[in-house]
């Protein structure tokens, strides 16, 4: 067994150890559980088709399968650029004379792994499809998930690699700065790979998606287009040892580069401490003191959490901008996307604080879990507004004044979820993903009653 | 014959911060090298260039005749590197880690690690119940696994007690004289003066003096030092 693997496995069986079974079966049950409790209000949001005759599904079902995949294979390229670029493996081994080519297909591993609950959770997502006896759909339609969740990952961290190689070559030069806005240009090439990742195999799942349709209407060559995400994978797959050797260690360079980089930009932003200063200035003194510590440092360490939240923010004023009257209902679960996304930050905030900061500067537990609050609902008033503003011009302004107040209690009850959970450590996390995600649908769906005219 | 290792004119600009400039040095095998400088005045960024973490903005680093940028993974079969803040498996015990060390540097010479590290039953314990001065002596024991060439320490004294720092000198001292180089930082002068045969002085990112310590008295160093160092911000500093 290779070093990398036999390591993991290690590391893999101690935590277990220590953090008992409790922990473990929570890791596997919370997204399940979450995805249960999610399920009615997919089925009601995304699966109105299943209202009608089951010849009449085909086309409703595309749409889904299409959404959900395309959500995954973002989680899954967002999490292989955090784990290969900057996970803690990089930390640690940088310095060693490892082996890319072996460590590198080990992180992929060991991220399927991981995100196999994800299959999981489209599993019971897409269930009343099969338990209403349309057990055929539902089995091509995992299989053509699974397919895409594979390439996803293959082609993941083969984007990822070469994005490394990419953000220091002089012919990629102008047009990383002609998108990379006010970030280092080796950013710009980390920035979107994700991006990347979600367009290749977002395309190869439309045909995939296409081809479910083919199979269930009886034509075989259907499921040509349904398997290409098998095909597509190992040959995706094939060149990552290679690229790994050649850009794995060349990637803690770079990221040297734009930490520097971006310590010279943040140089400048001390400049606006004032403006932070005065944003906070009518709470109490205790209160403010954290709330500007972790407006600060959640910003400067964090911010791609919060940035990833207001991109939510605005697909939310995106999907509401319809007359259709499910449309502020949508906008309400991108909300609840986005809020559990910030509410992620004051987790992490917590987890990774510095050793013995606790013992060396006691901070009264209700005063830090209000600075979270605070600080959470202020990034996300830019998730929420978006939406309102869109439900506001094509619904009107009962339905708008309807997502304000909704929006705003899923806000409040994630950062406060957040803000509870972050202090169990990484027990909190299972918790923080059952209820933050899910509760917040959930309240909307039952306060609504089924719509919002 | 080739020296262990060369900065070749490295210069290291972040925007208009220019924290190494035109360092030129070459470093023989078999001797203990100290930098010593202010806070900021570029130790760290040398070493980490010599690391192969940071690449230099013009010049190179050659660590046996290797290039670190160019070929990372002959630099660091060369190299056994120290950070300022070790990062390390949390959920590995030390007797794990440094044998994971071990098999990637392909020798099986854990007995003489897990001595330096003096941890006794604690090398079974799990790295994240360790104090700062455990963990860092890990992260000595695992830079010194496989003998490289070329050994770099950045700060890697601090937090250790008086003990386990005596200990690590030792090994240092033996690492010289088994033919490995040893490049490290620290800002106490005292430090630098009982382990190293050579002593650059970095201020502003330049070197400020190159010089050996033979025959040096107590106290001689940081005299030195702080002269040159105010030398160095008279002819920086302008006039009028």
């Amino acid at each position: 067994m290779r070093p990398y693997t036999r390591i993991r496995r290690l590391r893999r069986a101690h935590r277990a150890h220590r953090e008992g079974n409790a922990a473990r079966i929570g890791w596997v049950l919370a997204p399940l559980g979450a995805a249960a409790l999610c399920t009615p209000l997919f089925v009601r949001l995304f699966m109105r088709f299943m209202e009608q005759p089951s010849s009449l599904w085909m086309e409703g079902a595309s749409g889904a399968i299409l959404r959900v995949g395309w959500f995954v294979v973002g989680i899954v390229a967002l999490d292989l650029f955090s784990t290969i670029v900057r996970g803690r493996d990089r930390e640690v081994l940088q310095v060693y004379p490892v082996d890319p080519g072996a460590l590198v297909p080990d992180i992929v591993r060991s991220r399927c792994r991981r995100n196999m609950s994800s299959l999981w959770v489209m599993g019971v997502l897409f269930s009343p499809i099969a338990l209403a006896g349309e057990v055929e759909l539902w089995l091509v339609a995992m299989l053509e998930l699974t397919g895409v969740w594979l390439l996803a990952h293959c082609a993941g961290a083969l984007v990822v690699l070469w994005a490394v190689d990419v953000s220091e070559d002089p012919r990629y030069a102008p047009f990383l700065d002609a998108v990379r806005g006010n970030n280092p240009r080796a950013q710009a090439a980390f920035l979107y790979a994700p991006g990347l990742v979600l367009g290749l195999v977002g395309s190869l799942h439309m045909l995939g998606v296409s081809g479910i349709a083919l199979v269930m209407e009886g034509q075989l060559w259907g499921w040509l287009l349904v398997i290409s995400p098998f095909v597509a994978a190992p040959l995706a797959w094939r060149p990552v040892p290679q690229l790994a050797r050649r850009t794995w260690f060349k990637g803690s360079v770079v990221l040297a580069e734009i930490h520097g980089r971006y310590a010279a930009i943040e140089d400048a932003e001390e400049g606006r401490r004032v403006y932070l200063d005065w944003g906070v200035r009518w709470l109490p003194v205790t209160l403010r003191i954290h709330t500007l510590r972790m407006l600060r440092h959640g910003w400067r360490a964090r911010r791609g959490w919060v940035l990833g939240a207001w991109w939510v923010g605005l697909l939310a004023g995106g999907v509401a901008w319809t007359s259709d009257p499910l449309g502020a209902w949508r906008a309400l679960c991108c909300l609840a996307v986005g809020a559990w996304t910030v509410g992620v930050v004051g987790l992490v905030m917590r987890q990774r604080e510095p050793r013995g900061l606790r013992m060396g500067l006691p901070v009264d537990a209700r005063v830090e879990a209000a600075a979270t609050v605070v600080v959470l609902a202020s990034w996300l008033q830019p998730c929420l507004w978006p939406a309102v503003f869109s439900v506001g011009v094509r619904s009107g302004f009962t339905v708008a004044v309807s997502v304000v107040c909704w929006g705003s209690v899923s806000l409040l009850l994630t950062a406060s979820v957040s803000a509870v959970c972050a202090r169990w450590g990484t027990k909190g996390w299972p918790i923080y993903a059952a209820l933050g995600a899910s509760l917040t649908t959930w309240l909307g769906h039952v306060a609504m009653g089924g719509g919002m005219t | 014959m080739t020296a262990a290792v060369v900065f070749e004119n490295v210069r290291k600009q972040y925007g208009r911060v220019i924290a190494v400039n035109r360092v030129d040095l070459a470093l023989p095998a078999g001797c203990v090298v100290g930098l010593i400088g202010h806070n900021g005045a570029g130790k760290s960024t040398c070493l980490q260039m010599l690391s192969g973490l940071v690449r230099p903005t013009e010049g190179r680093v050659l660590v046996d005749g290797v290039d670190v940028v160019a070929e990372p993974l002959a630099a660091r079969e060369r190299l056994g590197v120290v950070s300022e803040e070790p990062a390390l498996y949390e959920y590995l015990s030390a007797r794990e880690f440094l044998e994971f060390v071990a098999e990637v540097r392909g020798v099986d010479a854990l007995d003489e690690a897990l001595e330096l590290c003096a941890l006794g039953a604690d090398a079974d314990r799990l790295i994240r119940e360790y104090s700062q001065g455990m963990r860092r002596r890990t992260a000595i024991a695992a830079a010194l696994i496989g003998r490289p060439p070329v050994l770099v320490l950045d700060e890697a004294l601090n937090g250790l007690d008086p003990i386990a720092a005596a200990r690590v000198k030792e090994a240092l001292r033996d690492a010289r004289s088994r033919g490995q180089t040893v490049v490290l930082s620290t800002h106490v002068v005292e430090t630098v003066q009982s382990l190293a045969d050579r002593v650059v002085m970095l201020g502003q990112g330049n070197v400020i003096a190159d010089t050996t310590t033979d025959g040096m008295q107590p106290g001689e160093l940081e005299r030195l030092f702080l002269s040159r160092l105010e030398m160095h911000h008279n002819d920086t500093t302008p006039s009028g």
